[in-house]
């Protein structure tokens, strides 16, 4: 019983995506840009001790599914890609000579809908305001820490290292899901050519580590990214176009 | 739309968990048996080096103990009571492997551990309890006469006194006069070499007889010689560059250090190499080296045992017993390395590592260095060496170098 239910209500979709597919236009491009990593956690039984943000960079490419006779809405877009998430461990004080810089390595893969306000500017021309909101998940591929602490062999000196990070099975959390709330400008001097930039919030809704401790104090990350993007349409299919024009 | 928005995100945040503010462990006011088991967990929680390598669960023991902490609270404090939280603060950590691990409590109490009753106790270290029940330790009358007079030459010695920690350092020196080799022998009742060498007024200068030996080993003025660690509980970290520094002209790797990084169990910081600095004057040191060693030979004195096992041109052997296994130390000060020892209120402190220590392959020497040629004491043979004047332990080192 339950199957036929599921089995229907997936036949229904694809019905309707069909249908749409009839209307649809398909983006493809690339986005790159800044961000500032923030490590939301709580120190407060640490002395001497906080972390900080740090830049990263990342970079994607935006695969976005437009539907021209909703001009309010962009569309589903889908951007796999690169993204850091840095911090910093900082010790304050007497201790502040000591730090540790995390270089975190995510690939991610953010889907969004995108909602658009303004319009024609002239001809061809269009520009627009953006407003991108869905989810993303991520994979930490790999990581890199750098810092200074204290000498062992001589604890009035310090001593740096630099070395990949190793993860702990039991620690850390590889997996990572979150929100996405994006605010930018898209401009389009033609049909076929789409020009974006966006600053862009993805908190992460996952504890970067497993529910490995009692009492433990998780830890997310919130990025504040500034993203800049070229699309390009794909030419329509050829029987999409015959159908279209019937 | 916005407003949808703007109730979306606000909707996702409350997939977050809470995450709780918590106290300084040093701010813990401990006025109740509960609040004593929530800084000792917490405390060893956040502060303890080896979560990744114990057996122990602690989250286990904080489901087990920390009602019984609570229900302390429910009857009339006595002694009754105290006993029973130092008996389950025992219970908790006996198995930990930090060989540093102890505790105190300052109102004192009974409890059982491996069989024995220990009663008006203050302090329990586990580690050192086990080796105590094994045999008690060499008596100081093994290096002040027996070897003086049975086995040595040349005999020297030098005494400093540390007055704020009173505690008392000793070399002696001397050419081994059995055996047909020319052996150097040295006795270190503990690691204050330095300390000792450049201390201004001592009773009898230990500097004339420290770098009378030194210039013996820089000129290789012997056949081999002889460490003798046992007894020696360990001493000051400069000591590992001043002394095994004096044995080899290139800087070598001997092991890793790691702290913690942060506030959860598992945060540690990459390992950091540990590397022997060439003191002034120091060549390579080619011939046979016989560490003497006992289960009382900890702390500091294993890492001076490692550093010399990694000298890439002497021939190290490690004779007598296996050592104490502490695989960590006390270095700069607890913040410093965000782990380590922190108080219980005013009810009592804890005890750890703030510094682990890694040999070169990254292995922790929790159960001890094993010698290479063991030869045990008990209880008995050290009744007989007091009289007879033989030390076996010696004897084999010797027999060893001949």
């Amino acid at each position: 019983m339950n199957t036929n239910k599921n089995l229907s209500i997936v036949l229904s979709v694809a019905a309707i995506l069909f249908v749409t597919q009839l209307q649809a236009q398909l983006y493809v491009g690339v986005e790159g840009g800044a961000n500032r990593n923030y490590l939301i956690t709580n120190t407060s039984d640490k002395p001497f001790f906080t972390y900080e943000p740090s830049y990263g960079y990342s970079f994607g490419l935006p695969i976005r599914y437009e539907f021209p006779k909703l001009s309010w809405f962009g569309g589903i877009q889908a951007t796999p890609g690169f993204v850091q998430k840095n911090y910093r461990m900082q010790r304050t004080g007497f201790y502040s000579p000591m730090y540790q810089d995390y270089e975190n390595n995510y690939f991610e893969l953010p889907i969004m809908a995108q909602f658009r306000f303004g319009g024609h500017l002239k001809k061809e021309q269009s520009l627009y305001g953006i407003l991108n909101l869905g989810g993303f998940g991520g994979y930490w591929m790999n990581g890199h820490v750098k810092g200074r602490a204290l000498s062992p062999m001589d604890p009035t000196n310090y001593q740096e290292f630099d070395e990949d990070y190793s993860f702990s099975t039991v620690k850390d959390r590889r997996i990572e899901l979150g929100g996405l709330a994006g605010l930018g400008l898209q401009y389009m001097p033609n049909k076929k050519y789409v020009f974006s930039i966006e600053a862009r919030y993805t908190p992460t809704l996952t504890d970067q580590q497993n529910a490995y401790s009692e009492n433990q104090t998780p830890r997310y990350n919130d990025t504040y990214g500034i993203l800049v993007g070229m699309q390009y349409r794909l030419p329509s299919l050829k029987h999409n176009k015959s159908k279209a024009s019937k | 739309m916005y407003v949808v928005a703007g109730v979306l995100v606000a909707g996702l945040f409350s997939c977050r968990k809470n995450i709780e503010k918590r106290e300084l462990l040093s701010n813990y006011e401990v006025n109740t048996f509960s609040e004593l088991f929530q800084s000792f967990w917490q405390g060893m929680n956040s502060n303890y080096l080896y979560w990744d390598k114990e057996t122990v669960d602690w989250d286990a023991m904080y489901k087990v103990y920390k009602p019984k902490f609570d229900s302390l609270d429910n009857v009339p404090y006595s002694d009754t009571t105290m006993n029973t939280c130092f008996q389950y603060m025992a219970d908790m950590t006996k198995d930990l492997k930090d060989g540093q691990y102890g505790f105190q409590l300052f109102n004192g109490g009974d409890f059982r551990f491996e069989d024995s009753l220990y009663k008006g106790y203050i302090t329990f270290i586990p580690k050192l309890f086990r080796t105590q029940l094994k045999r008690p330790a060499l008596p100081d009358t093994l290096f002040d006469y027996v070897i003086q007079y049975n086995y040595l030459k040349e005999f020297d010695y030098g005494i400093y006194r540390n007055w704020n920690t009173n505690s008392i350092f000793q070399i002696i020196t001397g050419r081994l006069k059995k055996g047909q080799k020319n052996v150097l022998y040295t006795n270190l009742n503990l690691f204050a070499i330095k300390e000792a060498y450049d201390a201004p007024n001592p009773s009898r200068p230990p500097r004339p007889v420290i770098k009378n030996f030194f210039d013996n080993i820089h000129k290789s003025n012997c056949d081999g010689v002889i460490i003798d660690l046992r007894n020696n509980r360990g001493g000051n970290l400069e000591d590992v560059n001043f002394f095994v520094g004096q044995f080899t002209s290139k800087p070598m790797l001997f092991g890793y250090a790691r702290y913690k990084s942060g506030v959860g169990r598992l945060d540690y910081t990459p390992p950091l190499p540990l590397n022997i600095t060439p003191q002034a004057g120091a060549t390579d040191f080619k011939k046979p080296i016989v560490i003497l060693a006992d289960i009382y030979s900890a702390a500091l004195s294993e890492v001076v045992i490692q550093a010399f096992k990694a000298l890439p041109d002497a021939k190290v052997m490690v004779v007598g017993e296996h050592t104490y296994g502490t695989s960590g130390l006390f270095t700069g000060n607890d913040i410093s390395t965000n782990a380590g020892s922190f108080p219980l209120g005013a009810f009592g402190a804890v005890r750890i590592s703030n510094t682990a220590l890694q040999d070169r392959n990254h292995n922790f020497n929790f159960t001890g260095i094993s010698p290479d040629f063991e030869v045990k004491y008990n209880a008995n043979s050290i009744g007989q060496m007091l009289q007879t004047g033989v030390d076996i332990q010696l004897e084999k080192a010797i027999q060893v170098l001949n």
